[in-house]
C-alpha cells in the first residue's frame, strides 16, 4: 500500500494547487508541507522495504502481468527517496530565488506533476507505463523550461523539445516491439521470455534500441547536445531539479533493463554502451572545462558523470551495479546543490559570467565551504561522498580487465576537478573591484542553508560509507536478481 | 641481527620497562600508535568545534596536538628496539570499518622501514607546529586546525598497513596542503595553488589506480600490504602496475621530468606547509615504491629501472644545475629538494639492501634537513622582507644563531659526515658501486659537488657582505630556536648513531625485499 504514496500525493497536490491558482504565501506553505511530507513517506518506504522486503501493488485488483503493477524494490525506494530530496531542496530554494509576485502560478503544480513522473518511471513495473511516467515527466519538463523562459530561451529549449519528441516516439515504438517480440510488456514477463530467447539477434536488436531511448534520456554520447544548452536557461530551482534528477532515469532504466529484464549475455551491447559511456564523460567533461559560465559547466558535467554510471552498469557484476548506483545517489544530491550555489553566486554577483564574478571568498566563506566540498566532492577527491562510487567503478573496471575504460576515467576525474578549480577561482578566489557583492540581498542566506543541508547529506555519505555502500549493493544485488523479481511480481506463473 | 639498543648499558633498563610495559598489556604500545595518529586529529576536531577562545588556549592546544605524534614516535622508536622485532611489523591494530567486503580495513602497525619515517614525521610535525604557532599569522586557529589535519594524515599514512588508508592518509594530508597554500602562500598563492591541485590529484589518481590494480590484479582482493607480499603477479602485469606506481609516486615525489609542480609550491607555501611537505608528504611516493611496488612488484622494478636511472639523473644532473642558477633562496631550496629525490630513486635503482636501506635514511634526514632549511628561509624572509639573494647580505654580524643553524643545515643537506645525510648518501654510494652499473657513481658524485656549490654560495650570499636590506627583528627567537633545535638534534642524532635506525631498516628491506637481491648490509658501514 505504501507504494501507491509516492504517486498520490504529488498527483493530489498538483490538482489541489491548480485549483487555488493564485501564488500565495499560503499555497507556498502548502506545496513545501507536502513535498516535506513526500520525503517524509519515502523515507518511509525505503526502511518498510530494506527491513520488510520489496512491495508490489497491483492496481485495480489485476494481477500481473495482465493489469498494472508497482513495485518498491530496494533501486527503486532509493530512487523515490532522491527524487523527494531534490523536490523539497528545490521548492524551498525557489521560493527565495523567485518572489510571490514572480513565481508563475503554474510552476509548483507542474514541479509536482514533474515528480510524479519520475516517482512513476521508478516504481512502475511495466514497460508501458514507463512510457507514460516519460510523458508525463516531458510534458511537464517542456511546460517548466518555457514557463518563465523569452524568446531567446524558448530557442535554445527548441532542441531539448524536439530531441525529446523523438525519443519518445522511440519508446513507443520500443513498446511496440517489446509487445511483438515478447507478447507481453510487463517488466517480469518480459524478463521470462527474454531468458527463453537468449542469444536471438531480435533481442540484441531490441537492447539496442532500448539503449538509443534510453541513452537520449540520460544524455549518452552522441546525442547530449540539447542539454547543455536547455539546462541553464531555467530558474536554477528548476536546472538543480532537472540537473540532479532527468537525466538519472535514463541511468535507472538501464539499469533496470541490463539487470533485471534481458538476459546476462549480451556481451556486444554491453561494448557498445562501454565504449559509448567512456566518450561520454570524456568529452562532456571538456565541454564543461570550455564553458565561461557556472550553470554551462555544471550542465555539461552532468553528462562526464552519467558517462561514469552507464560505464559501471557495462561491467555487469553487482559490485559493478552498487558501485553505479551509489555514484548515482552522490551525484544526484552534490550536482543539485552545485547548481543551488550557482543560483546563490547568481544573487550575490548578479551573473554566473565567470569573468564577472569574484570575491564571495572573502564576503560569503560559508557559501565557499559549500561549494568547495561539493566541488571536491563531485571531483571524487576521498573522503568526500563521490570518491566512494568513483573509487568503486575503478576497482569494477579492473575487476573487469577494462583498463582503457579505467584510463579515460581517471583522466575524466581530473578533468572535473580542473572545471569545478574554474569555477572555484572565478566566483571565490577572484578578487575584483568592479565585481559587486549584493550582500544586501538577503535571499543568498536561506539559500546557503539550504546547500548547507544537501552538503551534509553528501558530507554523511562520505564520512559513514559502509552503510550506503551496503545499501547500494543491495539495491544492485536485487537488480541483478532476476528470479526474485519474476517471484515477487509474477508469483509462481511460470 | 641483535638490536643495537643492546650495545648499550645505559639504555638496559629502558628497554626492560618497555618489555615489560608489552608483556603487561600488548595493546599499550598500540595505544601510543593511535595517539600519534588521531591525537592531533582530535585537538584539530576540538579546536573547530570550540566557541570563541583565547589566543593562547589556541596556542597551547595546538601545541598539545603537535606534541602527540613526536611523543608517540620516540616511545615507538625505543618500544620497538627494546623488543626486538629485528624489522618486522609491531604495534598491529586491526580495526573492522564496515568495508571489509571491499577488501579494506583499518590496519595499522610500524615496520623497520616506516617506524623511521614515523618518528621523523613526528619530530617535522613538532618542529613545523611549533614555528606556526609562534608565526602570528591572521586566522591563526585555522592555520593550526589545518596543520595538525595534515600532521595526523602524516603519521597515519606511514602507519597503514592497509594500501587503501594508505592511499586516504595521503589525501587527508594533501587537502589541507591546497587550502594552506592557497590562503596563507606569498605572492602568486592562487595559481601555484591550483596547479598543485591538478598536478598532485593527476599522481594521486594514477597511484590510486596501481594500488587497486595491486589488489585487484594479484588475485589477493585485499588492500592488506601483509596478505599481498604472498600474492604473485605475473611479469607482464607488474611491468604495468609498477609503471602506474612509479609515476603516479613519482609525480608525487617530483621525479623528473614531473617535478615542475614543486620549487614554486615550495617557495609559495607558508613555511610550516613546506616543511611538512617537502620534508615529510614528499616521501609517501618513495615510501610506496619501497614498501610497497618494489617488494611486491619485484620483476617490473627490474624493467623500468634502467629508465628510472636517468630519470633519477635528470634530477640530481639538470634540476642541480637549475638550482644552481636560483637566486631566490625559497626557490633555490625547492629545487635542492627535488635534486636531493634524485640519490633516493637511485638507492631504488641499485636495487640491494644496503641501496634501498640508505634510501630510507635520506628519506629521514633529507626529511630533516629540508624542514630545517625552509624554516631558516622563513626566519630570513619575516626579517628582511626578501629571500633574493642578491638583496641579502651581512646577516651573520646581525642573527649569528640564524648563521649558525644555517650553516649546519647546508651542511647537512650536502650529506658532510657527523650528520643523518651523510649515511644515507654513503650507502647509496655503496650500494651503486655494487650495482650493475658503476658508472652511475660519477655524475652522482658531481651532484654533491654541484649541492656544495649552491649550498656554501648560499651562506656567503646571505650572511657575508654587505646588506642591502634592512634587517628587523634580531636573531632567532626562543620558539624559532627551539623548533631549529629539534631538528638539528635529530640529524645529529641519527648522524652519530645511525644504527638506532639502519638496524631494523636493513632487517625490514631483507625482510621483503626479493632473495635474488644483492645484499650488504646497511649496518656494516657503521661498524
Amino acid at each position: 500500500m505504501q507504494v501507491i504514496f509516492p504517486l498520490l500525493i504529488p498527483l493530489l497536490t498538483a490538482i489541489l494547487g491548480l485549483l487555488a491558482i493564485r501564488s500565495s504565501a499560503g499555497r507556498r506553505l502548502f506545496f513545501a508541507a507536502s513535498a516535506g511530507g513526500q520525503l517524509l513517506f519515502s523515507l518511509w518506504l525505503l526502511a518498510s522495504v530494506f527491513s520488510s522486503g520489496s512491495q508490489v501493488m497491483y492496481l485495480g485488483g489485476w494481477s500481473a502481468p495482465y493489469g498494472i503493477v508497482l513495485v518498491a524494490d530496494p533501486i527503486a525506494a532509493i530512487m523515490v527517496v532522491l527524487v523527494c530530496l531534490t523536490a523539497f531542496s528545490c521548492i524551498l530554494y525557489g521560493f527565495q530565488e523567485t518572489s510571490i509576485r514572480n513565481e508563475h502560478p503554474l510552476r509548483l503544480p507542474l514541479i509536482q506533476f514533474l515528480v510524479l513522473g519520475l516517482n512513476l518511471s521508478f516504481l512502475t513495473g511495466d514497460l508501458f507505463n514507463l512510457f507514460v511516467a516519460f510523458e508525463v515527466m516531458l510534458l511537464a519538463s517542456y511546460a517548466l523550461l518555457t514557463l518563465e523562459a523569452d524568446d531567446w530561451d524558448v530557442r535554445q529549449a527548441f532542441p531539448y523539445l524536439a530531441i525529446n519528441l523523438f525519443g519518445s516516439a522511440f519508446l513507443i515504438a520500443l513498446c511496440a516491439f517489446a509487445y511483438g517480440l515478447f507478447g507481453t510488456l510487463n517488466f517480469a514477463h518480459i524478463a521470462v521470455r527474454a531468458q527463453e530467447m537468449s542469444g536471438e539477434p531480435l533481442l540484441v536488436a531490441f537492447g539496442m534500441l532500448a539503449m538509443l531511448v534510453f541513452g537520449i534520456k540520460a544524455g549518452l554520447f552522441p546525442l547530449y547536445y540539447w542539454l547543455p544548452n536547455a539546462y541553464p536557461i531555467m530558474p536554477i530551482a528548476l536546472a538543480a531539479l532537472f540537473g540532479g534528477m532527468l537525466t538519472k532515469v535514463g541511468v535507472y532504466v538501464l539499469l533496470r533493463l541490463f539487470g533485471t529484464i534481458l538476459p546476462h549475455d549480451m556481451d556486444l551491447l554491453y561494448v557498445v554502451l562501454a565504449w559509448l559511456s567512456a566518450a561520454t564523460m570524456f568529452f562532456g567533461v571538456l565541454g564543461a572545462a570550455s564553458r565561461p559560465y557556472i550553470r554551462g559547466i555544471l550542465s555539461f558535467h552532468i553528462l562526464s558523470q552519467v558517462g561514469f554510471m552507464m560505464l559501471a552498469i557495462t561491467f555487469m557484476t553487482p559490485f559493478a551495479f552498487a558501485a553505479a548506483i551509489l555514484y548515482m545517489a552522490h551525484n544526484i544530491i552534490v550536482k543539485s546543490g552545485l547548481f543551488l550555489v550557482g543560483g546563490a553566486v547568481m544573487v550575490l554577483n548578479r551573473t554566473d559570467k565567470l569573468e564577472n564574478t569574484g570575491n564571495l571568498w572573502v564576503r560569503t566563506p560559508v557559501l565557499g565551504v559549500g561549494f568547495l566540498l561539493l566541488a571536491l566532492s563531485l571531483a571524487g577527491i576521498p573522503p568526500l561522498s563521490g570518491f566512494w562510487g568513483k573509487y568503486m567503478i575503478i576497482v569494477a573496471g579492473f575487476t573487469a580487465g577494462e583498463y582503457v575504460l579505467v584510463a579515460i576515467a581517471i583522466v575524466t576525474g581530473l578533468l572535473t576537478l580542473f572545471s569545478m578549480l574554474k569555477i572555484w577561482m572565478g566566483s571565490f578566489w577572484q578578487s575584483k573591484e568592479s565585481v559587486p557583492v549584493v550582500t544586501s540581498d538577503r535571499r543568498w542566506i536561506p539559500m546557503t542553508v539550504i546547500v548547507g543541508g544537501l552538503t551534509v547529506i553528501s558530507l554523511i555519505i562520505g564520512l559513514l560509507p559502509e552503510f550506503f555502500i551496503q545499501m547500494a549493493m543491495t539495491a544492485a544485488e536485487g537488480l541483478l536478481d532476476k528470479d526474485a523479481y519474476i517471484r515477487l511480481v509474477l508469483g509462481d506463473l511460470p | 641481527m641483535m638490536s643495537s639498543i643492546a650495545h648499550l648499558a645505559l639504555f638496559d633498563g629502558v628497554a626492560e620497562l618497555f618489555r615489560a610495559m608489552d608483556a603487561a598489556s600488548p595493546r599499550a604500545h598500540t595505544s601510543v600508535l593511535l595517539l600519534g595518529i588521531f591525537g592531533p586529529l582530535a585537538f584539530a576536531l576540538a579546536l573547530a568545534i570550540s566557541g570563541k577562545l583565547e589566543d593562547r588556549a589556541v596556542k597551547i592546544a595546538g601545541f598539545l596536538g603537535f606534541l602527540l605524534p613526536a611523543l608517540s614516535g620516540l616511545w615507538l622508536w625505543i618500544a620497538y628496539l627494546s623488543l626486538g622485532v629485528e624489522g618486522g611489523y609491531a604495534f598491529l591494530i586491526n580495526a573492522s570499518t564496515g568495508l571489509d567486503f571491499l577488501g579494506v580495513s583499518l590496519f595499522l602497525g610500524l615496520n623497520g622501514i616506516s617506524l623511521p619515517l614515523y618518528v621523523m614525521s613526528g619530530i617535522v610535525g613538532l618542529a613545523a607546529g611549533i614555528y606556526a604557532i609562534q608565526s602570528g599569522v591572521e586566522r591563526l586557529r585555522l592555520y593550526i586546525i589545518l596543520h595538525l589535519i595534515m600532521l595526523g594524515g602524516l603519521m597515519g599514512l606511514f602507519a597503514s598497513i592497509d594500501l587503501f588508508f594508505f592511499f586516504f592518509f595521503h589525501e587527508f594530508a594533501l587537502i589541507p596542503t591546497f587550502l594552506l597554500i592557497a590562503i596563507w602562500g606569498r605572492q602568486g598563492r592562487r595559481a601555484v595553488a591550483l596547479e598543485l591541485t591538478i598536478y598532485l590529484t593527476l599522481g594521486a589518481m594514477l597511484t590510486l589506480a596501481g594500488l587497486i590494480a595491486l589488489a585487484v590484479l594479484s588475485g589477493a582482493g585485499s588492500f592488506n600490504l601483509i596478505a599481498l607480499r604472498v600474492a604473485l603477479m605475473e611479469t607482464g602485469w607488474q611491468n604495468a602496475v609498477y609503471g602506474l606506481l612509479l609515476i603516479g609516486m613519482g609525480i608525487l615525489v617530483s621525479l623528473f621530468p614531473f617535478h615542475s609542480w614543486a620549487p614554486r609550491g615550495y617557495a609559495t607555501a607558508p613555511a610550516p606547509t613546506a616543511m611538512l611537505h617537502a620534508g615529510v608528504l614528499k616521501k609517501f611516493g618513495l615510501y610506496g615504491l619501497i614498501q610497497i611496488a618494489v617488494p611486491l612488484l619485484p620483476e617490473g622494478a627490474m624493467a623500468w629501472n634502467p629508465l628510472l636511472l636517468w630519470l633519477a639523473l635528470g634530477n640530481i644532473l639538470i634540476i642541480g644545475l637549475i638550482t644552481l642558477a636560483q637566486r631566490d633562496l625559497k626557490l633555490m631550496l625547492g629545487n635542492a629538494s627535488v635534486m636531493h629525490m634524485g640519490y633516493a630513486f637511485l638507492g631504488i635503482f641499485a636495487f640491494s639492501a644496503a641501496g634501498i636501506g640508505g634510501a630510507v635514511l635520506m628519506m629521514v634526514a633529507h626529511g630533516l634537513s629540508v624542514a630545517l632549511l625552509f624554516l631558516l628561509a622563513d626566519s630570513i624572509e619575516t626579517r628582511c622582507g626578501t629571500t633574493d639573494m642578491r638583496d641579502l647580505g651581512g646577516l651573520g654580524n646581525q642573527a649569528p644563531v640564524l648563521m649558525a643553524f644555517f650553516v649546519a643545515a647546508i651542511m647537512a643537506s650536502i650529506g658532510l659526515p657527523g650528520f643523518a645525510n651523510f649515511w644515507g648518501e654513503l650507502a647509496i654510494f655503496t650500494a651503486l658501486w655494487a650495482s650493475a652499473s658503476p658508472w652511475v657513481i660519477a655524475p652522482t658524485v658531481a651532484g654533491i659537488v654541484i649541492s656544495a656549490i649552491y649550498g656554501l654560495r648560499a651562506v656567503a650570499r646571505i650572511f657575508f657582505g654587505e646588506s642591502a636590506t634592512e634587517f628587523r627583528g634580531g636573531d632567532l627567537r626562543g620558539a624559532e630556536k627551539a623548533a631549529a633545535l629539534i631538528l638539528l638534534l635529530s640529524l645529529f642524532f641519527v648522524g652519530f648513531w645511525p644504527r638506532s635506525m639502519s638496524d631494523s631498516i636493513d632487517a625490514a628491506v631483507a625482510d621483503s625485499f626479493p632473495p635474488a637481491a644483492t645484499f650488504a648490509p646497511v649496518a656494516a658501514l657503521d661498524d
